[in-house]
């Protein structure tokens, strides 16, 4: 049963089809916060009605209406952390939503609707009417052109986004009026909608405020003063996602279609966002939202300190930059910080990607056997990894999207994750790698140590597990030294093809097919063939080199193709399902232990905040729920 | 006194020189620069764009050879005093290291004297009783301070502190100030956080100091001018703060300008652990991040204040020893 904290708003509860209801026809004037009230009374800001557009987006507060006011306190890292705030705030035009225990959708957000043709080629978006910029400037298709015009593109301060294109040719954006543009692709582009919902394409700018930065508007002087006025060296660096002009985190004028816009930006030790006080939303009572007035961001050095933090009480609402190994450390001071560790569950995997075509030629043979690598797997004990190193927390696994994933193919997840050491064993004599050397360990075919070099990033691994890894495989005679080097280096490692085994985590796993990289072997990070993998992206690295003939990546690849460019997203789906069949009759990783709890640290005057969400980076982290109804309990 | 003054700034001018083309190259030296980490981050966050980079390399001039982009650098800071700019902040440096700078003087600066006030007493009374309890005392101190790690003290304290308290004792400000205007408020809020800093990182200083200071006297006390300074009837105390004290100060005025440096690197680990928001901290994350000019900066203008701390410890050491002089020709 829902109840409201205030009585001075409506006490009656509503059932959750008013939303729907709502949409139409609002029914009661809206409510504000009262910091907005102030200023309306004193003539300085506009009536909510004014304020909010004709037909508001109605967000559903998961326990109960709130109460306005308070400040969500947050850490930080420093500059290159503003995808942290930004998840909390994303301006998109349609958004994530969880529907159920594991199933997601997507919802128009600062669009009151959109349509698809039959064949996936045109998408109409409406805009709100009344929809209004933070400033209180309307938003209309004008300000949609003039992103896709003046913003991104060739000669323009920012790249065509890969979103906009579909084989080789850019989407072509019309507006029909004000309020209605289409997107229109020449090949069907099936996964468009979910992926507005999750690339970092607003596909809108505020042009009555950046055309005064752009050469297309202003003069050579003009744009040098403006340069100077920011403290930049040029125009071009007022522009993007750190741009001082365009980036919402550090410029405080610039409009949004935020809940929050910044108003202490970086370099501060303490960022502070504020209400938007146009933002287009409201609960099912009609109050605006968003509930909370601010939210600050302290800036920490190391993560002991926010560890610290935490146990004192001084964090509000976070997941990012909180262990997983830390929880004991949470659970323990949970009464004295006064806040309640809330798990979401996590969709990552921790694998090892044997590459196929290292350049040690004898390895590479060896990684191309399908018996090699499954030794590899069943000598690995999960079960003793998850109880060490994850607490018993995360599920034992191979590397394949996790249950609560939208495309989820049981035998993959299954496959290859028991512990086995005499099939192991067996399987390796049965490749010939049956003599040893002084120490037991088995020889190569060209007489050397079989040894494996698994390289690793600091910022990703969990090194007592690769150790406990090297245990296993010396349990059946393949020797392995752990190479830690730094995430840069790491990159360059791989663009170079200088990796035989690496270590990373298959991610993105809520709709792989987004992002699909890791079954195609095309994302370097985690590829199980760099050299294929460059090869199909034809990027002219020299070590390029084509798949053999016959080989399943063929199937991949062509089948990722056509699941991209399928009419329908249900199509697409179910060309994803073929995919993850494709790597289930022969897994080519070795996916170690997944699914491991995500931690947030929830203090207990934090309000509205559901549990047992999943958390991926493609339904945008802690932004696949409406951030604007948390809210601050007095 | 005032021309070797004056030669001695004409010769920072070389070594400055030397030091910033140095350090520039030093922190070009690991593979990579600020794009790859910039692609990296990209990467991790699924949204890598090459154009993106191609497009900063050249706009950033990343694409020049390490020469022109080493003179471009200096000449922007010799003829405008510009310290070039922050990738990774988008600002220019020297907008973002002021206050940074002057919190680690100023705490850099408290420490030292804190360290002083604290180690020439102790290392005095030491000298003059030695093996006395009292020596015992500060000497096992000593030693124990000496041989804890500045960081583990530093958790230790912090740990403590919040077990025993409930507070917060890490940064330099509380929340509701971080972010104010300088006021009497601010100022008496940073004194109320600087003890721990100042604990912290002035054990060790002030545990070696008070060993070599114990040393220095006992030597000194030995010596037959003080049995005469004795024997010519001056009070006792007269007797060794005149003469061996003054002898004893020597080499501690001679480490000045050794000791910012140290105190400064010593602060990195330090002030990353008590997140302290100076100097250091923020050197490491620009290195780590290969903000260059930003690391550039720092680096630079911790070599313009070792080369004035050196130049005030030869100062002071000609005021204090008159058996110190100079050649006038």
């Amino acid at each position: 049963m829902r109840t409201t904290q205030v009585p001075r708003l409506r006490t009656i509860a509503l059932p959750m089809g008013i939303a729907l209801a709502l949409l139409g026809t609002p029914a009661f004037s809206f409510e504000e916060a009262p910091m907005l009230a102030e200023r309306v009374a004193a003539g300085t800001l506009p009536n909510v009605d004014e304020r909010l557009p004709k037909t508001p987006r109605v967000v559903t507060p998961y326990d109960e209406i709130g109460v306005y006011g308070g400040t969500w306190r947050r850490a930080f890292t420093g500059a290159s952390d503003d995808r942290g705030p930004q998840k909390l705030m994303e301006p998109r035009i349609v958004r994530f939503v969880q529907t159920g225990p594991e199933t997601f959708d997507i919802e128009p957000a600062w669009a009151s609707s959109y349509e698809t043709n039959e064949t996936s080629t045109e998408f109409t978006f409406h805009i709100r009417e009344g929809l209004k910029w933070s400033d209180g400037h309307p938003v209309t298709t004008e300000d949609v052109m003039f992103y896709f015009e003046d913003v991104v593109g060739d000669d323009n301060p920012w790249p065509w986004p890969s979103l906009m294109e579909q084989g080789d040719s850019r989407a072509v954006i019309s507006a029909a009026d004000d309020l209605t543009f289409t997107v229109t692709f020449e090949q069907p582009s099936p996964l468009f909608i979910t992926r507005l919902g999750r690339e970092y394409v607003w596909m809108a700018s505020p042009k009555h405020y950046l055309s005064q930065f752009h050469p297309s508007y202003v003069s050579t002087d003009e744009l040098a003063a403006a340069a100077s006025a920011f403290n930049v060296e040029g125009w071009q660096d007022l522009w993007g996602r750190r741009g001082k002009a365009q980036s919402f985190w550090l410029n405080p004028d610039v409009p949004t279609l935020s809940a929050w816009t910044v108003k202490t930006p970086p370099p501060s030790e303490q960022v502070i966002f504020e209400r938007n006080p146009y933002y287009y939303a409201v609960d099912t009572e009609g109050n605006q939202l968003p509930y909370i007035d601010q939210i600050s961001h302290d800036l920490f050095q190391d993560v002991e300190t926010l560890n610290l933090w935490v146990a004192q009480g001084r964090i509000d609402l976070q997941q990012r930059h909180m262990r997983v190994g830390n929880f004991p450390f949470f659970k323990e001071n949970e009464s004295s910080g006064s806040y309640e560790v809330v798990v979401w569950n996590g969709l990552e995997v921790d694998t090892l990607w044997p590459n196929q075509t290292t350049s040690d030629t004898v390895m590479a043979e060896l990684f191309q056997q399908a018996d090699f690598r499954e030794a590899l797997n069943v000598a690995i004990d999960r079960d003793t990894i998850n109880e060490i190193v994850f607490a018993g927390l995360a599920t034992p696994m191979q590397a394949g999207p996790p249950k609560g994933s939208a495309i989820f193919n049981e035998e993959l997840v299954g496959k290859w994750a028991g512990y086995d050491v005499d099939r192991a064993n067996e399987l390796l004599d049965g490749l010939g790698l049956t003599a040893r050397d002084d120490d037991g360990f088995r020889l190569r075919p060209d007489g050397d140590t079989l040894e494996i070099v698994i390289t690793t990033a600091l910022f990703a691994s969990d090194i007592n597990m690769l150790e406990l890894i090297n245990e296993f495989w010396s349990d059946v005679g393949i020797k392995t030294s752990l190479d830690v080097v730094e995430r840069t280096l790491y990159l360059d490692r791989v663009n170079a093809n200088e990796i035989m085994m690496g270590h990373w985590p298959m991610g993105r796993a809520a709709f792989f097919l987004i992002d699909a990289g890791s079954y195609a072997a095309t994302l370097m990070d985690n590829s199980w063939a760099n050299a294929w993998g460059e090869y199909q992206l034809d990027r002219g690295k020299s070590f390029a080199v084509a798949p053999p003939k016959d080989h399943m990546i063929y199937d991949v690849w062509s089948t990722l193709d056509a699941a991209l460019t399928a009419g329908t997203q249900e199509e697409a789906i179910a060309l994803g399902a073929d995919i993850l069949a494709m790597h289930a009759k022969a897994p080519n990783w070795v996916g170690v232990v997944g699914a491991a709890p995500n931690l947030f640290i929830r203090s207990n005057r934090m309000g509205n905040f559901p549990a047992g969400f999943i958390r991926d980076d493609i339904t945008r982290d802690i932004g696949i729920i409406p951030t604007e109804q948390l809210y601050i309990k007095k | 006194m005032t021309g070797y003054i004056v030669r001695r700034i004409l010769w920072f001018i070389p070594t400055l020189l030397a030091v910033s083309l140095v350090s520039f190259a030093i922190i070009q030296l690991p593979p990579g620069d600020y794009l790859t980490v910039l692609e990296s981050q990209m990467g991790a966050e699924g949204d890598y764009n090459p154009e993106v980079v191609a497009r900063l390399r050249e706009r950033f001039g990343f694409d020049q050879p390490f020469m022109v982009q080493y003179g471009k650098w200096m000449w922007a800071m010799l003829a405008h005093g510009d310290l070039g700019y922050s990738f990774e902040w988008r600002v220019p440096v020297s907008s973002l290291i002021g206050e940074y700078l002057a919190l680690t003087v100023i705490v850099t600066a408290a420490t030292l004297i804190a360290t002083w006030l604290i180690a020439l007493p102790i290392g005095i009374y030491s000298a003059v009783r030695p093996y006395s309890i009292f020596d015992y005392i500060a000497t096992i101190l000593g030693f124990i301070g000496k041989a804890t790690p500045n960081f583990l003290l530093a958790l230790v304290l912090m740990w403590w502190a919040f077990d025993t308290f409930g507070a917060d004792v890490s940064g330099l400000f509380s929340p509701e100030y971080a972010n104010a205007p300088w006021s009497w408020a601010k100022v008496r809020d940073l004194i109320a956080h600087m003890w721990l800093p100042l604990i912290v990182l002035g054990t060790s200083g002030a545990a070696s100091l008070i060993r070599q200071m114990r040393a220095n006297v006992l030597d000194e006390l030995q010596k037959p001018y003080v049995e005469a300074a004795r024997a010519q009837g001056l009070p006792e105390w007269k007797v060794i703060l005149r003469y061996p004290v003054r002898v004893a100060l020597n080499p501690f005025l001679s480490t000045i300008g050794s000791s910012i440096p140290e105190l400064f690197s010593g602060a990195v680990t330090t002030a990353i652990v008590l997140n302290l928001p100076m100097a250091g901290p923020m050197l490491l994350r620009a290195l780590v991040s290969q903000d260059m000019y930003l690391a550039g900066s720092f680096i630079f203008l911790l070599s313009v204040f070792t080369l004035i701390g050196t130049l005030i410890s030869d100062i002071l050491l000609t005021l204090v020893d008159p058996r110190i002089r100079f050649e006038e020709s």
